[in-house]
């Protein structure tokens, strides 16, 4: 059955005319099907040029950005636009709308997560048939799939970091009042923080934001978390990448084992004796040591004054982010500006600066010790290499040489043989990559994605497609 | 295999002061595929958590056959969540995608292989069960999916909006394939979805469930046939119900300038309180064309019209000459609501021209009467 719209040449008309909403407009106005329509926070003009008549299965090699990618259901492309790189997930209207929505309120509540750009709806093929919408968010820098992470050689040990990762990302959202519905590890990103991870949350499409979650709430994220994760791995075991140490099992329960902690020790009501304030204190230490900032505890006396009962109140991690931001305007993960800050402090003692202000030191630290070993990342690292990471992986580098030559080894002469001799181990080889986006592609619920899988292009779906094709080359 | 029963079940979510669910009774047939339908945060998946034991039940009990299930556990209720979003992984064959939950919760290998084998029977997945997903289609990708979440035989399928964010044309391919699923394997099932189409289309019964309270329940005919309020009946139905608030006069509705004769026993029913105005409903395929003279009919100008080539559809306004003179402007006032216009469907070859106005007959065995107070249904 084809359906036909009344007159062929208003469907090409109105798909060529673009509209673009600033994030202020009122959002009562409802585009229309036909008509292309870009909601976006800011209007690079660059998005414009992009070819949003055809599936986004079949934009064309130049325009993408060959990097790796999760799996999915539904297809994900990184595209250059300007001088940005945005993923593009093509995916319905209604839930490109509401994933764009739930993004920007993850984003302004501080969530680490990927920044939403815009959504492009109203999408039609030259031939005046509907294409779905596209969410568009900026490529997360830096970050990594949990796939390319074990397309290297790792240790159990990294896929514990993980777990630990995503424990901290799926508490901090709860505690915000997100309901997440797919937590799985195809759907956070990892940036390398210090000796650590740090989870960013990619996929909001099923997500919600309540006042409070309910335990069965929570509960559900959390049991879903521990089956994903179980299967992601067992993938990776079939696939021959994952350490023969590592029970799949084990790891899942991890995830809830680490959550549970974590969430006790932040929401946990503790009781005691008023003689016993010190406890106030203790629990407040103990949260900055989680990376957690308390801004407020909640404090009653309990069984007629004979005990005090204290439950943190508002709790927001980045402690140290926080404070190497205010003392060098270097916005980084919180292990590293832990990391950071230890260096700085090591600086002034070693400056014999103790009594000076801690921002003038902080100022002389960047200028002396920190800028000089980032300008010597060479450039083909520049787009992949974090500074702040590049910075603790050199400080780490220098420890083991001076362990090695029973003596301090100078910051330039450390970054410069980690450069040589370490740096090139990170990089991910072409072929790796390949494999990696193929599979993030295999499972995709899409017929013609599936078919381009299929590696014959000429099985597209029917003979006017492949004349557009050919036009264009 | 169970019935499932909900008993006085309220949801109060902390904070709130509102119900999220309120006292609602519903019962499931053993077997049964019961549909819940309504709108955006209505209360649906609120409902279905409290089935799952993932929502506490505030007040009133959830039994699962004859076990009261209130208080138990999620895992020991024997009940299977289906989820939005399945993943396929890569490295494993279609029967290890369909299975590993099984190898999670300790089953052996024989059992597993079986209940895997008896899944991709019926869902045409038997000569793929040893390919890796790269090799499926997408429809057949969807199916493997659909597999993962049915090998588990429960006593209860709990399926929260499991389509919403595939592409229109899988959408309609695996609702079907969902429907003839549930009545080989035989569970019962609970669906939750905000669409009324998928509801109709699926159901063996129909809740449909607005700002917490249940509405009605029904075969999906019954309900479009017979709604008992004026939500169902603007809920359920596409294109809409057309439906508007007149004055009644001696029996008679005043639709714009025409009068039309309502069935007594329904204008009877009316109280003070209604004040003397009906809601008055109809679908658009249940409007005949009349001639100008019918006495019992109402006058439409006709504003757009469409040519489907089976099916003809005329969108207009009714014809209203006080509310012209009135408003000064030349919309009249509008049967449905003021922005939606009043739709007829007609054959095609009955269309008539933009610019026209014609009269339309409604019988009164097709009419939905509603009172404007209660929004409770009039007429049989
Ligand atoms: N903004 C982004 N930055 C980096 N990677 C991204 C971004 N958006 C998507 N991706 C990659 O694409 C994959 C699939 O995206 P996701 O939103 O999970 O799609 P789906 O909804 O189909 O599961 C992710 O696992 C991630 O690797
Ligand atoms: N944790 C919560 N706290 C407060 N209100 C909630 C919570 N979870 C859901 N609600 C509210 O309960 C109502 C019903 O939600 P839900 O059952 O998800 O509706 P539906 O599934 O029909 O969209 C909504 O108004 C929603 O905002
Ligand atoms: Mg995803
Ligand atoms: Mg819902």
């Amino acid at each position: 059955m084809v359906s036909v719209s009344p007159d062929p040449r208003i469907a090409q008309a109105t798909s060529i005319k673009a509209e673009v909403d600033a994030e202020s407009n009122d959002q009562k106005k409802r585009p229309d099907d036909k008509q292309l329509h870009i909601t976006a926070a800011t209007t690079d003009p660059h998005l414009f040029t992009l070819p949003w008549d055809k599936p986004l299965s079949q934009w064309p090699g130049h325009l993408l950005v060959n990097l790796p990618r999760g799996i999915s259901r539904h297809i994900v492309r990184f595209v250059q636009v300007g001088h940005e790189i945005d993923a593009m997930k093509e995916i319905p209207r209604a839930a490109a709308e509401h994933e764009y929505e739930i993004l920007r309120q993850l984003q302004k509540l501080d969530i680490p997560c990927v920044a939403p750009i815009g959504v492009v709806t109203g999408r039609t093929d030259q031939y005046g048939s509907p294409l779905e919408a596209i969410l568009i968010t900026r490529h997360l820098q830096y970050s990594l799939p949990y796939r390319a992470l074990f397309a290297r050689n790792v240790q159990l040990e990294t896929a514990q970091k993980l777990i630990d990762a995503l424990a901290i990302l799926l508490v901090r959202l709860h505690l915000i009042g997100f309901y997440w519905g797919d937590v799985s590890l195809s759907n956070v990103l990892f940036r390398r923080d210090a000796d650590a991870f740090g989870a960013f949350l990619v996929d909001a499409e099923t997500g919600s934001i309540y006042p409070k979650l309910t335990d069965g709430q929570r509960n559900y994220d959390v049991d879903l978390a521990r089956t994903n994760i179980i299967g992601e791995l067992m993938d990776l075991s079939s696939g021959n990448l994952l350490p023969s140490n590592v029970d799949e099992v084990e790891i899942g329960n991890r995830l809830v084992e680490r959550y549970n902690m974590l969430w006790k020790t932040l929401t946990g009501v503790e009781r005691f004796k008023p003689n016993e304030m010190w406890r106030i204190e203790k629990r407040v230490s103990e949260l900055n040591k989680l990376g957690f900032d308390v801004s407020e505890m909640n404090v009653n006396t309990v069984d007629g004054g004979h005990q005090i009962a204290i439950r943190p109140m508002v709790v927001d991690a980045g402690y140290s982010r926080r404070k190497l931001l205010r003392l060098t305007g270097l916005d980084v993960q919180e292990n590293q500006a832990r990391r950071l800050l230890n260096d700085l402090e090591q600086f002034r003692a070693s400056t014999w600066r103790d009594a000076d202000d801690e921002e003038v030191v902080a100022t002389d630290w960047m200028r002396e010790v920190y800028e000089p070993t980032i300008r010597m990342i060479p450039p083909e690292y520049q787009s992949t290499v974090e500074p702040a990471q590049f910075f603790h992986d050199v400080l780490t580098h220098r420890w083991f040489m001076a362990e090695h030559v029973s003596h301090d080894v100078p910051m330039p002469v450390a970054t410069a043989d980690y450069v040589k001799n370490e740096l090139p181990k990170t990089k991910l080889d072409t072929k790796a990559l390949e494999d990696i986006n193929a599979e993030a592609d295999a499972g995709v619920m899409d017929d013609e994605s599936a078919d381009s899988g299929n590696s014959s292009t000429s099985d597209s779906k029917d003979a006017h497609q492949a004349d557009g094709e050919g036009n264009e080359s | 295999m169970a019935s499932v029963k909900y008993d006085h079940c309220t949801r109060i979510y902390p904070g709130n002061t509102e119900p999220s669910v309120s006292d609602l009774n519903l019962s499931i047939k053993d077997g049964e595929f019961m549909v819940l339908v309504g709108p955006s945060g209505c209360g649906k998946s609120t409902t279905l958590r409290m089935l799952a034991g993932l929502e506490e039940v505030n007040k009133g009990r959830v039994f699962i056959g004859d076990k009261d299930v209130t208080t138990v556990q999620p895992k020991d209720r024997d009940i299977a969540m289906v989820f939005q979003n399945y993943a396929l992984y890569p490295h494993m064959t279609v029967a290890e995608n369909m299975g590993f939950a099984l190898k999670i919760a300790g089953e052996d290998k024989a059992t597993i292989r079986k209940k895997v084998e008896r899944a991709a029977e019926i869902l045409d997945l038997t000569p793929f069960l040893d390919r890796k997903p790269r090799a499926l289609s997408g429809g057949q990708r969807q199916r493997v999916a659909m597999g993962r979440a049915i090998v588990r035989q429960p006593k209860v399928f709990l399926m929260d909006e499991p389509l919403s964010n595939l592409d229109a044309k899988l959408r309609v391919q695996t609702r079907t394939q969902i429907a003839t699923l549930q009545r080989q394997l035989g569970v019962t099932t609970l669906y939750v979805t905000h669409d009324q189409t998928e509801a109709l289309t699926m159901g063996d019964r129909i809740a449909v469930i607005n700002l917490g309270v249940l509405q009605q329940v029904g075969a999906p005919t019954h309900l479009y046939e017979h709604p008992d309020n004026v939500f169902v009946a603007g809920f359920i139905g596409s294109p809409s119900m057309n439906l508007g608030t007149y004055p009644v006069e001696n029996g008679k509705a005043k639709i714009g300038t025409d009068s039309v004769t309502l069935p007594a026993d329904a204008v009877a029913k009316l109280k003070d309180a209604d004040k003397g105005r009906i809601i008055f409903g109809f679908r658009p395929e249940h409007a005949t064309l009349a001639s100008a003279s019918d006495p019992d009919a109402f006058s439409l100008y006709v504003r757009n019209t469409e040519d489907l080539g089976s099916d003809g559809y005329i969108y207009g306004d009714i014809v209203d000459n006080d509310a012209v003179k009135d408003s000064g402007t030349a919309t009249a006032a509008t049967m449905s609501d003021q922005n939606k216009m009043t739709t007829i469907r007609v054959n095609p070859s009955e269309l008539p021209n933009v610019g026209d106005t014609v009269k339309i007959h409604i019988e009164q065995e097709h009419m939905h009467l509603f009172s404007p107070a209660t929004g409770l249904r009039l007429n049989d």
